[in-house]
């Protein structure tokens, strides 16, 4: 056979893909390979230019690749798409080289469809995964709890942020350790090492069901709780890893606790006035007593179920400002007017007598005017009945910072240092020899707090011992920004009809500002420069008339006020009310509010057509 | 302190509550008994009477300010000069185990208040003559 001979042969024979090619574009000579793989015949293939056989997409790149052969390049793994008979395209990957002199490119070109298509697949299949993947990772590090995964050698694969606050332990530290390597870096900071390392292994074997267990770490104490799950794959059932999840409890488990404690407390301090009740009633029925030993018992059971009686109040008001089912009717307050009514309701004492320092130009303060005349009561309470021996009771206010703080300072028998911090916990009680015959349920300071700290206040004692007296401070929000311009005040004690009226005149547009006593109401009078007011007759402090004849003095007389009230006025005090821009509602009926809001709304429409 | 008149004979039950009526509820309940009641206010004071009057019988409130009636108990079963006191607690805690504590300490008895006069003169009974 001849090398010519020879060579045409392995032409033919060729299961790769032969061809020449003319620096013309057309193909010159192609092997059968090319009719077996595209279904055109030779005589079709060159009948064309060959880039018409070539995908659109593909031409450009084909045709670059040309021009480089041209140049005298070869050409190494370039994929094109071809076009087959059947319309359908395959996947060709081609080696070239020119021949200049003849200007031919000699190639070989190979059917790669099916790894191309099987690249394609795998690189989407990736692309998923790790799409997968980070997702996952996104929600474990968003996750409040810790997670830690374990791979199939049960090495830390994956830390979560939030399993590193909880350890200590950064991510970067965890990540290919162990289980066991884990304990020992957990060594100093847990208060059981051995019982962690004995879990952490179980975690880190081979084959393991699913079980849970609890470490209690050091500084700072938290009880942790992990749960371990194996990570199965599921046709196989082969375990594969493992995942631990970390979850604080230290808040759950304290307040289980306190719960607990709170119980006991409670139940204690029932059983013990009611063992006089049961008691002393049983004695009375079973035995044959004189007149004074009856009296006697009797007065103990009274007391006693009394004592019962401001138990259950003040736990049940305790539980209302816990749970927060008591709410805060706040508005813009004078504190010194409560502070006066807080004052004369605690009534004279010569023993130990009220005295109260305000200045006449504080702020109004923002609070719950009624909550706030409870917080003084209960501390001035305190100071007289901690005062045995009487002495002065200061009380005064002062601006500190954006806030009001009042003090109400005794000279009676004053709180031992270890004490004070504990005064404001429920049921705590001050337990030396000279206070034992005073009584109390140990709830008024917590009480006192919780409505001091609905307010966004806090409240502090100080005491320089026993027999020095002691000093009480709590402070209250400035009403500040509460206060703007508006359109109506509201001046009316009852919270609950202030808000009907003010819901009504929203309704018309206008807006309100909401006084719970006529101290407050003068002091807004001026600041929110209502232009119209809605006025409650029976007040606190100062009274709506009092009120009314002050207002009509420093605004004059055209400024509309409706005057609400549950009493008839006599006649002609209605009339002469009348005359000077006044109206008179009675709250009895349940369209009240209404009619207050209409009133202002058409006397206020009027005059600006009058104007 | 307060004391009952009693012969010098009878004999002494010390109790120590903090709570004034759970204490004239005691000095009620045996006043038909010939028996010397001593009132102790909190737990130390209990303690320093104890010691002195070396009492047949003590009745102890659990809870109460100074030592706690436990520490008391077992300060009583520590001391050999007071091999002869029993002892009564009285606890306002109904949790089992307070109760259980108090008696592995030692208690003779105890009673969880509110509780009934005779249900204490049948305690007090069986500590003075059993």
């Amino acid at each position: 056979m001849t090398t010519t001979g020879t060579f045409e042969a392995l032409f033919t024979l060729s299961v790769d893909m032969l061809c020449v090619a003319g620096y013309d574009g057309y193909f010159k000579r192609l092997n059968p390979a090319w009719n077996r793989t595209l279904g055109f015949t030779e005589a079709e293939l060159t009948a064309k230019p060959y880039l018409e056989f070539v995908h659109l997409d593909d031409r450009a790149a084909t045709l670059a690749e040309a021009e480089k052969l041209g140049q005298g390049e070869t050409t190494i793994y370039f994929r094109n798409r071809y076009q087959c008979k059947d319309g359908t395209y395959k996947w060709l990957a081609w080696t070239a080289m020119p021949a200049p002199a003849e200007e031919l490119i000699y190639a070989v070109a190979r059917d790669v469809t099916q790894s191309v298509q099987a690249e394609a697949d795998l690189k989407k299949a990736h692309l998923e995964a790790a799409t997968q993947l980070a997702s996952l990772i996104a929600v474990i590090d968003a996750i409040g709890e810790g997670v830690v995964l374990l791979d199939r050698q049960r090495r830390v694969a994956h830390w979560n942020k939030e399993a590193s606050r909880l350890t200590g332990i950064q991510t970067e530290q965890a990540l290919g350790q162990s289980m066991s390597d884990v304990g020992e870096m957990l060594r100093p900071r847990v208060d059981d090492y051995p019982t962690l390392q004995a879990h952490l292994a179980s975690a880190g074997g081979p084959e393991f069901e699913g079980f849970h267990f609890s470490v209690i770490t050091l500084q700072p104490h938290r009880e942790l709780e992990v749960v371990v799950s194996p990570a199965v794959l599921a046709p196989t059932g082969d375990q594969v890893g493992a995942v631990l999840v970390i979850r604080d409890v230290t808040a759950a488990k304290e307040l289980d606790r306190a719960k607990d404690e709170l119980t006991a407390m409670v139940s204690h301090e029932l059983r013990t006035p009611l063992a006089s009740v049961v008691g002393f009633t049983e004695l009375l029925l079973t035995r044959t007593l004189a007149e004074a030993q009856k009296h006697e018992y009797l007065e103990t059971i009274l007391i006693e179920g009394q004592r019962l009686t401001a138990l259950i109040n003040d736990f049940l008001d305790l539980q209302r400002m816990e749970g927060g089912y008591k709410r805060l009717d706040l508005a813009p307050c004078d504190l010194r007017a409560i502070m006066i009514r807080a004052a004369t309701q605690m009534g004279d004492d010569p023993k130990s007598p009220i005295e109260l320092d305000v200045p006449t130009d504080l702020p109004l303060v923002l609070a719950d005017s009624s909550a706030t005349v409870q917080v003084l009561t209960n501390l001035l309470a305190n100071a007289r009945k901690y005062s045995p021996a009487g002495g002065r009771i200061q009380v005064a206010a002062r601006v500190k910072e954006s806030a009001v703080e009042v003090s109400i300072h005794d000279h009676g028998l004053g709180i031992p240092p270890e004490a004070l911090p504990k005064i404001f916990s429920k049921f705590y009680r001050v337990q030396t020899p000279d206070r034992r015959a005073i009584r109390g349920t140990g709830l008024g300071l917590a009480i006192t707090r919780r409505i001091v700290e609905a307010h966004g206040g806090s409240i502090a004692a100080e005491s320089d011992g026993i027999g020095k007296g002691s000093r009480f401070f709590f402070t209250l929000p400035v009403a500040g920004d509460a206060v703007q311009i508006t359109d109506v005040l509201v001046v009316e004690d009852d919270a609950g009809f202030a808000r009907l009226v003010e819901a009504e005149l929203a309704i018309k547009g206008l807006t309100a500002t909401w006084a719970p006593d006529a101290e407050s109401g003068q002091q807004l009078a001026r600041t929110a420069k209502p232009r119209a007011i809605v006025l409650d007759l029976i007040l606190p402090g100062i009274q709506g008339e009092d009120f009314l004849a002050e207002i009509r003095a420093s605004l004059g007389s055209s400024l509309p006020v409706v005057v609400v009230s549950v009493k008839e006025l006599e006649a002609d005090a209605t009339l002469a009310l009348r005359s000077s821009g006044t109206t008179l509602v009675l709250k009895k009926h349940a369209g009240a509010p209404r009619e207050a809001a209409d009133w202002i709304s058409g006397s206020l429409t009027s005059r600006a057509v009058a104007q | 302190m307060n004391e009952t008149e009693a012969d010098s004979n009878a004999p002494t039950v010390i109790i120590a509550d903090d709570e004034p009526s759970v204490r004239l509820l005691v000095q009620a309940t045996v006043a038909q008994d010939n028996l010397r009641v001593i009132e102790a206010e909190d737990g130390d004071e209990a303690w320093a009477l104890i010691q002195q009057w070396r009492p047949k019988v003590v009745l102890l409130d659990v809870r109460m300010p100074g030592r706690t009636g436990l520490e008391i108990l077992s300060a009583i079963k520590a001391n050999s000069n007071l091999a002869e006191t029993r002892v009564i607690l009285l606890t306002a805690s109904a949790a089992e185990s307070d109760i259980a504590a108090g008696l592995a300490a030692g208690a003779d008895a105890y009673l969880t208040k509110p509780f009934s006069p005779r249900e204490l003169l049948a305690r007090l009974d069986e500590a003075l003559w059993l």
